[in-house]
């Protein structure tokens, strides 16, 4: 039984009288001329709401929304056709009806409500509810013109909110007032909801529509276009309607990538694979969040298959420039922002929703299974990722029921961390940011252009060839030798042995020691590794030293060749380098040469602690495990051997480290030159001894 | 208020008007209400003003009347034993309820256009409630008016018991004429002026502050103008309020009547213009 049943209706505003001229237009005067029939505000509109459903309204300014909403509140008539409504209705589109600046707060909570349909008494009920979810407090005996706009929503909404009608209008009322208010109008609209109330919603943000309504309505000069699920009327919207400057599509073989304003939704065959909210940037300074959608936005190059959008920002001397390649259901998107002076920046995020029927993601090397989002979860949760250092992602539904997402990413900016977190249950998604959070001392970014990151996305996996799709990724930054995986990830390898992994924590790195501070390579700035048959070179750089660092990665019968390499720019001093492995923590024996010993067990929490005592060159050396299985690091015959070092790492990472390392004495430090220098040329070692 | 369907088709007719009201009652009630504390927030004496104002309006005209135009005006002046100012209140007292009641619900959809254009609600209760506080100062002015009457000497009857079919009537007459123009007002702001200069003329063609008979047992004014006069129904009305309270008589039936035959065909015209109106009344606004 519907709650809404709205039939046929057309609405045409009658002129009024006196309004064009002093002599009127319907009036005397009128009569005496000709009059043009004005356009109807609505025509032909048909639909009906069960209890309990939320619809939202959306369509282009002068499409008759309001118009539709106003005779579904029951406030005007439709000039022919008929609506049913059963139940009251409370309408927040505006706010305050019937509120008298005279009157103080109190008067007019009672006086409102009288109005939305409540008797004295159940107001006497709930006077102290309305009072609290306001927040006004003591103000609520001071006449309402003493208070500030943000006071009087407040207390509207709260009032309209608490009337406890059967189907409530609302529209962007919710963007109204601060941040913690906002959250608070949201927590109530999804109570409301869970009550089984009807909620119509209009907005323009079609995420907040495709979010929160179960059907989207779309009217076009009075016209309704589509009725459907949320997506199918969304996209229809974007794709006949919302064709202005902001918008871009591309299409693929099967997949479709749209560029709205800021936000960018991906489809494989025919269906979202993100959700609302898509792919989007936000920007922060001085503390306060700058989502990119609220940019200016307008296309540079709009082709099928590759665009350039730019948006200005409103409120930061910033350009957000999005680039999107489309090439065979793979998408390449770079980020990037212009600023036209130096100005403050505390953060820059890039925001991906995922359906929450994603619910595995493997990152390089592990993979979590994100927790279901429980209706009482009002904040975000975040997830801890296995890999922190991962450098793109695999979600896949169980059952394969949704396609598979599959992300890789190149950060421009080395402090970009990227984080996995479960939304508020009202928002209901996963949600995978790339963050980069300057430090304090750090905040003002110069003038010029900045890339954040560029995302590589391969749009045509489905659930079959999701996994050889990903591992084909994968096998870009792969190099193998024997039984032995070696994965460069970003300034580390990670080492497998058939799957199981032998290194953990900081896995295998260089390090530099530059005025007694040790830098490790992951803290450097690494670009994509390129694959020249069978090799693999990587290369950094740092941003604080003139030093780039270059690691050449190679199968060899012997093991995995890796060749660390230090190009100085500048003349450079270095208190000592090293190359490391850090193991798992079953590895229980160390063999340096001339001395060997066992991994005894961590002793302190964070503090790595030598275990050698004599750093005799040599040329290899190794960790054991129990089954006979040996990992270490070696080099070769022709090169001079290196001081060895093993260590335990502290508790908190619980790793057995392997190093070979050049550690000077503090009065001759290592000088380099500008130019290349070798430091490091072995291999990593892998052997079994048949047990 | 589950249970209650609106369905746009039915919203012309009236009989559903009236049991709405009577459960809108808290409705109209409180807007009265909010109108009374209103109008006297700020002031110093509050709500002395609405004893006050008809006092001094009393006053005035009756120093007008019987003391600057003593000789000049003694026409107007009836005879017998109520004094003038009794005589004057008497007329004032009820006219200006009819006045203010009939110029506030011609402006009150305007004036409540917010709440019209966002809430839906029975659209009568504005013209209504705007009748409220000028209904609440007449039974003030009238309270007032027994009080000066028995004061400077005169008796109080059971006459005075007309007094209440009296009001029915007023009343009736005055909410018929507030629908018919407060929706027409939405529609031509004319309206609006025209009730303000009628009721201005109104006043001095109402035996406010004269007697009826000073029009129809005066030889010098011709015999169309007595009877034209007479078609307002205030007149019948004024002087029938004096019989029954001053002068202890019943009114006259031909007194009576002509008002309420007026009453029943505003009230009637009234109600059927205003339902046609209301439910579109948003979009004039």
């Amino acid at each position: 039984m519907p709650i809404i049943t709205v039939r046929e209706i057309s609405k045409h505003y009658p002129a009024r009288p006196g309004a064009k001229a002093l002599f009127g237009r319907g009036g005397i005067a009128s009569w005496f001329r000709a009059e043009e029939p004005s356009p109807p505000a609505l025509a032909g509109v048909s639909l009906s709401v069960e209890p309990g459903e939320s619809l939202g309204i959306i369509g282009g300014n002068g499409s008759g929304k309001s118009t539709l909403l106003k005779i579904l509140a029951g406030v005007t008539l439709p000039t022919s056709g008929e609506v049913l409504v059963e139940g009251r209705v409370a309408s927040l589109l505006e706010l305050g009806a019937g509120f008298h600046p005279m009157l103080t707060g109190r008067e007019n909570v009672y006086l409102n409500a009288t109005i939305l349909g409540l008797r004295r008494r159940e107001v006497d009920t709930i006077f102290d509810d309305i009072v609290a979810f306001s927040g006004i407090g003591e103000f609520i005996d001071q006449p309402v013109d003493t208070y500030s706009s943000g006071m009087y929503v407040r207390i509207a909404f709260s009032v309209a909110v608490h009337a406890n009608p059967d189907i409530f209008l609302v529209d962007e009322v919710l963007a109204v007032g601060d941040e913690a208010f906002q959250r608070k109008c949201r927590r109530k609209i999804a109570e409301l909801k869970a009550a089984g109330k009807t909620i119509i919603f209009v907005s323009h943000d079609l995420g907040i529509v495709n979010a929160l309504c179960d059907r989207v309505v779309l009217l076009n000069r009075g016209r309704m276009i589509e009725r459907d699920a949320p997506q199918a009327a969304i996209d229809y919207y974007l794709r006949q309607i919302g064709h202005a400057s902001g918008i871009h599509r591309m299409q693929g073989p099967c997949s479709e990538v749209i560029f709205s304003h800021g936000r960018i939704s991906l489809f494989h065959a025919g269906k979202e694979i993100t959700a609302p909210g898509g792919l989007g940037l936000t920007l922060q300074a001085f503390e306060q969040p700058h989502p990119s959608t609220e940019a200016d936005w307008n296309l540079a190059c709009a082709e099928p298959d590759r665009f350039i959008a730019e948006g200005t920002m409103s409120r930061m001397p910033l350009t957000v420039t999005w680039e999107g390649k489309l090439d065979d259901d793979v998408l390449t998107l770079t980020v990037s922002f212009t600023a036209q002076q130096h100005c403050q920046l505390d953060a820059a995020t890039v925001q991906f929703f995922l359906p929450l029927t994603l619910t595995t993601f493997h990152l390089g090397a592990g993979a979590i299974d994100t927790p279901d989002i429980p209706p009482t979860a009002l904040e975000p949760t975040a997830l801890t990722l296995p890999d922190a250092g991962s450098r793109g992602f695999l979600a896949v539904a169980p059952d394969g029921n949704a396609p598979p997402v599959s992300l890789a990413f190149t950060p421009g900016d080395p402090r970009m961390t990227v984080q996995l977190i479960n939304t508020d249950y009202m928002t209901g998604a996963r949600c995978v940011t790339f963050a980069t959070q300057r430090p304090q001392s750090d905040r003002e970014i110069p003038a010029g252009r900045h890339e954040l990151a560029t995302f590589h996305l391969d749009l045509g996996m489905t659930a079959d060839n999701a996994r050889e799709r990903w591992s084909a990724l994968d096998e870009a930054r792969t190099v193998r030798a024997g039984a032995l995986t070696v994965k460069a990830g970003r300034g580390r390898l990670a080492c497998f042995e058939n799957g199981q992994s032998l290194t953990h924590a900081v896995h295998a790195q260089a390090m530099l020691c530059i005025g007694q501070l040790w830098v490790l390579s992951d803290a450097l700035a690494w670009n994509t590794p390129e694959r020249r048959g069978d090799t693999l070179t990587l290369e950094a750089r740092s941003l604080r030293f003139p030093l780039r660092l270059r690691w050449t990665l190679g199968s060899e019968p012997h093991g995995v060749r890796w060749r660390v390499d230090l190009i100085a720019d500048d003349h450079i001093t270095l208190d000592g380098h090293n190359v490391t492995l850090a193991l798992t923590e079953d590895f229980r024996r160390w063999n340096l040469g001339d001395e060997q010993g066992d991994f005894p067990p961590f002793h302190d929490e964070q503090a790595w602690r030598g275990l050698n005592t004599r750093y005799t060159p040599t040329r290899k050396i190794t960790a054991a495990r129990d089954e006979g299985l040996a990992v270490g690091l070696s080099i070769p015959e022709d090169a001079p051997p290196q001081h060895p070092s093993a260590l335990n790492t502290g508790s908190a990472q619980a790793a057995r480290v392997l190093q070979f390392l050049e550690n000077p004495a503090p009065s001759h430090p290592l000088a380099y030159a500008p130019g290349e220098h070798c430091l490091f040329n072995g291999w990593i070692t892998l052997e079994r001894e048949d047990v | 208020m589950s249970g209650h369907l609106y369905s746009s088709t039915h919203q012309r007719r009236i009989a559903p008007v009236f049991r709405e009201l009577v459960r809108s009652r808290q409705l109209l009630l409180g807007l009265v209400w909010k109108d009374i504390r209103v109008r006297y927030r700020y002031t110093a004496i509050g709500f002395l003003w609405a004893i006050l104002e008809p006092v001094a309006l009393m006053l005035i005209l009756t120093f007008v009347f019987s003391v600057v135009l003593a000789d000049k005006a003694a026409f107007a002046r009836p005879s017998g034993d109520t004094p003038y100012a009794v005589f004057l209140l008497c007329g004032l007292v009820f006219w200006q309820f009819f006045s203010n009641a009939l110029n506030n619900a011609t402006q009150s959809l305007l004036e409540s256009a917010n709440l019209v254009r966002k809430v839906r609600f029975t659209r009568e209760i504005v013209p209504l409630a705007a009748m409220g506080y000028p209904l609440v100062n007449l039974l003030i002015g009238i309270a007032l008016l027994l009080v000066l009457h028995l004061l400077l000497g005169g008796t109080l009857t059971w006459h005075a018991l007309w007094l209440l079919p009296l009001l029915v009537v007023q009343l009736a007459l005055a909410v018929g004429l507030g629908l018919l123009l407060s929706c027409g007002n939405v529609r031509y702001r004319d309206v609006g002026y025209m009730v303000s200069v009628a009721l201005i003329f109104g006043f001095y063609a109402s035996p406010v502050f004269y007697g009826l008979e000073f029009v129809t047992a005066n030889k010098s004014i011709p015999a169309w103008v007595s009877v034209a006069y007479q078609a307002n129904p205030m007149a019948g009305l004024i002087t029938a309020y004096r019989d029954v309270m001053l002068h202890a008589t019943n009114p006259a039936p031909a007194l009576i009547l002509w008002p309420a035959l007026c009453a029943v065909l505003s009230v009637g015209v009234g109600l059927v213009v205003f339902r046609r109106a209301a439910p579109t009344l948003s979009d004039h606004l």
